[in-house]
């Protein structure tokens, strides 16, 4: 990231903004779109993100952590989205995302059952998860982010993952047979 | 046969699907936005570094210059009060006040939780002091906190307790910190409901049940001040399937309490 860039913008340079925004912006859209499983929400999550980027960049003391400091105001907004969410829809919704059919990596029933599971998961694990498996940053990096110890990501990537791989073993457990006789 | 390669590899795969670019309408409606909106904050961030910049002879002579006007102020708003021996103080008043160093003596925590009982995490600060406050809120007020300590216990994935303390500077202050956390509780905040009887806890107290923390559907919440420190004793999740016992959260908030006197 363009240090100079952050300073003008932190100046109130707004057309240094909009650059700076638009270098952010594909970054930050995949991490929410990843935790909130929801196109729009994630581009809500976005804006209002980017507008707080511009409101309180004076505050950020050092520019070259401007993309760790975007994140921590992106999963603020993505927490803020889901609450949201979970008022209006308590049933959760299976949200196929794009490409999902074409990637043979993972089967169709892995897939179902982790997008099933990972809606299931608090916001704070499912943040954890992304930024972890996703963004592929280290622990301290996440509890940075997360202004959580390290002890609690780790704690939260694990009763996530637990979650999930439940949901996946279930899944591939045999069905049970009722009423039929050997 | 170990799966937790196999979880390890679906997790990021599956991560790896969707979109990575952000389409242009969310960036430009949000540079709408910013069009007519300010930034905020530089003047307090000058403050802030005029602080952080200072030469230690100097902040020691502006900090005597505050605890010199602080006693100033204090002896023209309260009166020298002498040859009268004014009204007896409350109970309260009476009391100690409380320090930074009482808060790991009251909160339950490795060295001194009751058996039965395992901390997860703990947090302290002005991290440890937000973590009950609904996300979009307005600030509570920290020019009078000092110092908040904060345990999580027995977490499970579905349910555990919390153990919370927040410290402020007088009793006074913190009877303003008790209604603000008690309003994030209610209808303004996370919409819990308040209980109609008094858990009778410290010198005032509260308790809610209902959805919070964006964690679980089923949360009970003791809150309770002594002079002028806010406790909380929390369950979060299911209590009335035994992940969190509503008896044995009363139990802890009791013994904070009694650690708290």
């Amino acid at each position: 990231m363009d240090r100079s860039l952050v300073e003008q913008a932190q100046r109130g340079d707004r057309e240094a903004f909009t650059r700076l925004a638009f270098d952010l912006s594909d970054r930050l859209f995949a991490v929410a779109h990843r935790i909130l499983r929801d196109f729009d929400a994630a581009g809500d999550a976005l804006q209002v993100t980017l507008l707080r980027i511009w409101q309180d960049l004076p505050s950020l003391r050092d520019p070259t952590l401007i993309e760790a400091w975007a994140y921590r105001l992106l999963v603020r907004a993505c927490y803020d989205q889901l609450r949201k969410q979970r008022r209006q829809a308590p049933a959760l919704q299976l949200l196929p995302m794009d490409g999902a059919a074409d990637d043979p990596a993972t089967s169709f029933a892995d897939r179902e059952q982790l997008e099933q599971a990972f809606q299931r998961l608090p916001s704070e694990q499912r943040a954890a998860i992304v930024l972890q498996y996703y963004r592929d940053l280290t622990l301290p990096e996440i509890a940075e982010i997360l202004q959580v110890p390290v002890g609690t990501v780790r704690s939260r990537i694990h009763y996530a993952k637990r979650a999930l791989r439940a949901a996946i073993e279930a899944d591939a457990r045999p069905p049970t047979r009722k009423g039929n006789t050997a | 046969m170990n799966r937790e390669p196999d979880l390890d590899q679906t997790l990021r795969d599956w991560l790896d699907e969707g979109s990575d670019h952000a389409p242009e309408r969310f960036i430009w409606a949000a540079l709408d936005d910013v069009e007519r909106s300010a930034q905020r904050g530089a003047w307090r961030v000058s403050l802030e570094e005029r602080f952080v910049n200072m030469k230690p002879a100097a902040l020691v002579l502006v900090t005597t210059a505050v605890i010199i006007g602080a006693i100033a102020t204090y002896q023209l708003v309260v009166g020298p009060n002498i040859g009268n021996p004014g009204p007896s103080p409350s109970p309260s008043q009476a009391a100690r006040l409380l320090t930074s160093e009482d808060l790991p003596d009251i909160v339950l925590t490795d060295a001194n939780a009751p058996a039965g009982f395992t901390v997860d995490t703990t947090e302290s600060g002005v991290l440890a002091l937000l973590t009950p406050f609904h996300p979009g809120g307005t600030f509570i007020d920290q020019s009078a906190f000092v110092d908040a300590l904060m345990t999580n216990l027995n977490s499970t994935e579905t349910g555990g307790y919390v153990s919370w303390s927040a410290l402020f500077e007088t009793a006074v202050d913190a009877e303003a910190a008790f209604d603000y956390v008690a309003n994030e509780h209610g209808p303004a905040g996370w919409g819990m409901a308040r209980s109609s009887v008094d858990p009778a806890l410290g010198d005032e107290s509260a308790s809610y049940t209902g959805a919070a923390y964006d964690l679980f559907r089923t949360n009970l919440v003791y809150l309770w001040r002594v002079n002028n420190v806010l406790l909380a004793a929390v369950a979060v999740g299911d209590v009335s399937v035994g992940e969190a016992n509503a008896d044995q959260l009363f139990a802890i908030a009791e013994l904070m309490d009694d650690r708290a006197h």
